[in-house]
């Protein structure tokens, strides 16, 4: 029998037992493969029709991920095979008694590696193959397009890297597993199989002091990160993650002598049926394995918190996108009429505009700064907001040129009386603020005018177009005041909306283009310049915000499912791994407790707590980092109007419990077959 | 005072028509309570074969093993578990003892699986860990003790329940002639004061001089039985076996 066969036969044998981690390995590649062929699928093409750079940056990140990915699996592997090859000492050390040298057990090894990396390869891009027509799908009910027009596309790109990139994997596997078996010695291969297990003992009082002070540690990052993260600094910020990651490591560490004491503490439970025996079996797990356990809660944080902000993201933009964009384009220029500024550049608004755009004119005066708007409400504002410059005069219109856009943006009409004015900002956290501001019946004073609102609160509209958010205020004043020359008003630029007069698709794509290249140039700021000064123009067309809002979603909602389920299966499967072989050292433990008289329910009962305890621990873990994360992005992000975020931790959930609770139960049941309690 | 077990005619075949083997042949006693009873025999002789059925790890082909007047037989799942569990005792080999736990609790976990209740527990493992000699090592892990004491602990858990039937198989065989010798005197100690019913598989004569009779078991069925004397001394009943064993083995007409 030449080595070959022995190794197929190995895998023969070990498919049942481990198909959980084999099927992990397929799962992987086919990830890794849809993910890196997502740049040459079709629906990315309709995405970027414009040119956007939207795919170019998916594709980059998407392969920079792709690295940190591999890595992972990576590491997956190396653990899995290092973990598998322990298991087998004893086979080995049966090998070299019948007198096979070390070279050909590192053949054997190596043709199983080869066999279950040819399997898994082969299966995972089929796999990946068919998902990546999946994720078209998906990708297309998702971002509203005609899914009918995607069709299969195969990549070969991406399968020659993912060949490439598992290829790389597994000869590292190899060269570790040929170490590991090179300094095996005959003796200490064949004692392997006698209970020679040393129990790792730690110092209870140690493991209880240590747990306290990782609890506080935990507590205080929880506080500054999760509850008042306003006043968290960015330095601060890293000391508290790096003291979380410590103090999970710690942990994970004390925790089973921790758990012990306070268990034997609670007589009445500990000594109950088979629980003693659960906590004890539990408790040797974790202490065998704290810092896989610990680097496995880690991981699921980040996949959590990634699926969850990636998914807040996606709902928020798809939120009202077809109002966000009421009209073909819209500009904003400090330097003077827009149409002039077309004509000069050679393509007259006339040319490609309908006739019922609108071009109005934009005031300020040194009377009605920001602050002004806000009154009394200021103090508060400056505590939030502590960077924003107040004192900068604010936008005003009049509400002649107001209504005409309102007409065509087909929002509603304002009208005001003499003394009454009326505030726009779509800016939530700002808008409340101003909101409080009218409550508190805030007036401005210009000249002789003394104006109050003409309405309960702020009108939630923007003039430029844009995918997030981004009127910070502006004022609308009776025509009277604004051109009443005592008042004093300045001009601060037009502004113009309007809608092409081409209707297809792609001819408007054209005066997109047309538009980009001469407003483009005007809107850049040049931050990196001593003396910063603002671009005198802002715009924005349709397309440009479909699409950067659609690319945005694409791009939030790939990289976290790519990121956040390769991290899961990674984690899910060493704890399951680490579950099943325990189970197959456990098998004579089961079989002393069905002989001194556990029923067989007794048994499934402390099988099934073992293995809920096991996945979810380090999950639990993870579920109270994410929700601080969480709570952290949510002040952090909130200028950007992301913290309804929660409605993203539902799919999270759902996530979770598909794949989590999958490899949970396809272990439990591995787990029993193995034991046999039947 | 009564039978705690009865043999009637048992029998275990294995394999199939035209290859049978017969691991018990028509075997029947019986053992009174508070007895110490040793089962001996060479290897293949079936008398682990005898305990498994008695202990219903496995079944009988025919016959019936009544544990005090109940046949045990023809029980199944749950009842066989709640039998096992209150009426057996057992005392394995190689201990058996769950090694990520310690002395104490493993021998705790035959009380809870009863579902005894948490204030009773101690009173009853200290008094059973005097009997045994082994309240010292109550603290300590499986691999912190010696074998002897091992086997002392796997003792305390079977008798901790205060079973009907004690059934040992093999004890002392993978402990040192001092070690065994310690826990016979636990045994001991046990039948004479707590009056624990004992059925004991050997092959080892020293071990076997310890119980007050002895079945001799070969080819599947019972050969002989000797029991001791009152006023018999354990080295005479020692030489009773030796005796009993040389026919056993060697048996005159085989040699031709």
């Amino acid at each position: 029998m030449n080595s070959f066969k022995i190794s197929l036969k190995n895998i023969k044998k070990s498919w049942k037992d481990y198909s959980v981690y084999f099927m992990t390995l397929i799962i992987g590649v086919a990830i890794f493969y849809m993910f890196n062929s997502i740049g040459h699928q079709k629906f990315m093409e309709d995405l970027s029709s414009s040119g956007s750079e939207i795919v170019k940056l998916l594709t980059s990140v998407i392969e920079g991920v792709s690295i940190a990915v591999a890595f992972v699996l990576g590491l997956l592997m190396v653990y899995a095979n290092h973990f598998l090859i322990k298991r087998r000492k004893k086979e080995f050390g049966v090998y070299m008694m019948l007198g096979m040298g070390k070279n050909t057990i590192s053949k054997i090894i190596m043709g199983e590696t080869l066999i279950v990396g040819a399997i898994s390869l082969v299966a995972g891009i089929v796999f990946g193959i068919f998902g990546s027509q999946f994720l078209s799908i998906l990708v297309g009910k998702m971002f509203l397009a005609d899914v009918t027009k995607y069709t299969f596309l195969f990549s070969g790109k991406a399968m020659l890297k993912t060949i490439i990139n598992f290829a790389i994997i597994y000869l590292v596997v190899l060269i570790f597993n040929t170490a590991i078996i090179s300094k095996y010695r005959l003796i200490d291969l064949l004692n392997a199989g006698k209970k020679g297990e040393k129990h790792i003992l730690k110092n209870p009082v140690v493991c209880v002091i240590l747990f306290v002070i990782s609890a506080l540690v935990l507590g205080n990052a929880y506080y500054h990160v999760g509850i008042d993260a306003e006043n968290l600094g960015r330095s601060q910020f890293l000391v508290q993650l790096l003291c979380g990651i410590v103090a999970t490591f710690l942990l994970f560490w004390s925790l089973a002598g921790f758990l012990l004491e306070a268990f034997k503490k609670t007589k009445g439970l500990y000594f109950k049926g088979l629980h003693s025996f659960v906590v004890r079996q539990f408790c040797s797990n974790i202490n065998s394995s704290a810092f896989a356990m610990a680097v496995i809660s880690l991981m699921l944080f980040m996949a959590m918190s990634a699926f969850s902000l990636g998914f807040s993201i996606r709902n928020k933009l798809n939120e009202d996108l077809e109002k966000k964009v009421p009209v073909d384009v819209t500009l904003e220029y400090d330097k003077g009429k827009l149409t002039k500024l077309f004509k000069k550049k050679g393509y007259s608004v006339d040319t490609w505009l309908q006739d019922d755009y609108v071009q109005v004119k934009l005031y300020k005066n040194k009377k009605i700064t920001i602050a002004d708007t806000l009154g009394s409400i200021m103090t508060v504002a400056k505590e939030q907001f502590p960077y924003a410059k107040w004192n900068l005069p604010a936008t005003v219109m009049k509400l002649s040129d107001y209504n005409k856009i309102a007409e065509l943006y087909g929002v509603e009409k304002l009208s005001l009386g003499q003394s009454e004015y009326a505030m726009l900002c779509d800016i939530r956290m700002i808008k409340e603020l101003m909101d409080q501001a009218i409550a508190e019946e805030n007036t401005l004073e210009v000249g002789k005018y003394s104006l109050t609102s003409a309405y309960d609160e702020c009108q939630n509209v923007f003039l430029v177009m844009s995918f997030t958010s981004s009127n910070m205020g502006i004022v609308v004043l009776p025509d009277e005041v604004v051109e009443d020359s005592a008042t004093k008003f300045k001009s601060n630029g037009y502004f113009l909306a309007g809608n092409y007069m081409e209707t297809g698709r792609k001819a408007k794509r054209e005066i997109d283009k047309k538009v980009d290249e001469i407003a483009k140039p005007l809107s850049e700021t040049d931050w990196t310049a001593s003396n910063v000064e603002l671009a005198p123009m802002t715009y924005a067309t349709r397309n440009a915000v479909l699409d950067s809002s659609s690319g945005l979603s694409v791009l939030s909602v790939f990289l976290v499912l790519y990121i956040g389920l390769v991290f899961i299966i990674s984690s899910a499967a060493i704890l399951a791994l680490k579950a099943l072989s325990d189970a197959i050292d456990s098998t004579t433990k089961y079989e002393i407790l069905s002989k001194i008289g556990a029923g067989k329910n007794m048994m499934t009962k402390a099988l099934f707590t073992q293995t809920l305890v096991h996945f979810g621990l380090p999950l639990l873990v993870a579920v109270v980092h994410s929700v601080f994360g969480l709570m952290f992005a949510k002040t952090t992000l909130a200028i950007m109007e992301l913290d309804s975020m929660f409605s993203g931790v539902g799919s999270t959930v759902v996530i979770m419990l598909l794949v989590y609770g999958g490899y949970m139960m396809a272990t439990y049941f591995g787990c029993r077959r193995v034991i046999n309690i039947d | 005072m009564g039978k705690v077990l009865e043999v009637i005619n048992a029998e275990k075949y294995y394999g199939e028509k035209g290859n049978l083997t017969k691991a018990l042949n028509d075997v029947s006693f019986s053992v009174e309570q508070g007895e110490f009873v040793g089962i001996m025999g060479a290897s293949g002789s079936g008398k682990t074969t005898l305990l498994n059925c008695i202990s219903t790890i496995d079944r009988l082909t025919g016959g019936q093993v009544l544990i005090e007047e109940k046949n045990i037989v023809g029980l199944r799942g749950e009842k066989l578990n709640q039998f096992r569990r209150d009426y057996l005792g057992f005392i394995f080999q190689d201990f058996n003892l769950l090694d990520t736990m310690t002395a104490y609790e493993n021998i705790a976990l035959a009380l809870t699986i009863q579902n005894r209740k948490v204030k009773d527990l101690d009173e009853i493992i200290k008094k059973t860990a005097v009997a045994l000699g082994i309240e010292d090592v109550l603290e300590k892990y499986p691999y912190q003790m010696s074998g002897g004491q091992k086997q002392r602990v796997a003792c305390a858990r079977a008798v901790v329940t205060e079973p009907k039937l004690i059934l040992a198989d093999e004890p002392t065989g993978a402990l040192d002639s001092k070690a065994s010798k310690m826990l016979l005197e636990s045994m001991k100690t046990l039948n004479e004061e707590m009056e624990s019913t004992i059925l004991m598989v050997t092959h080892d004569a020293f071990t076997a001089s310890y119980a007050s009779r002895i079945i001799f078991i070969k080819d599947g069925k019972i050969f002989s039985e000797i029991r001791k004397d009152e006023k018999e001394s354990r080295k005479e009943f020692f030489a009773k076996i030796i005796d009993v064993m040389s026919v056993l083995g060697g048996d005159l007409n085989e040699l031709v």
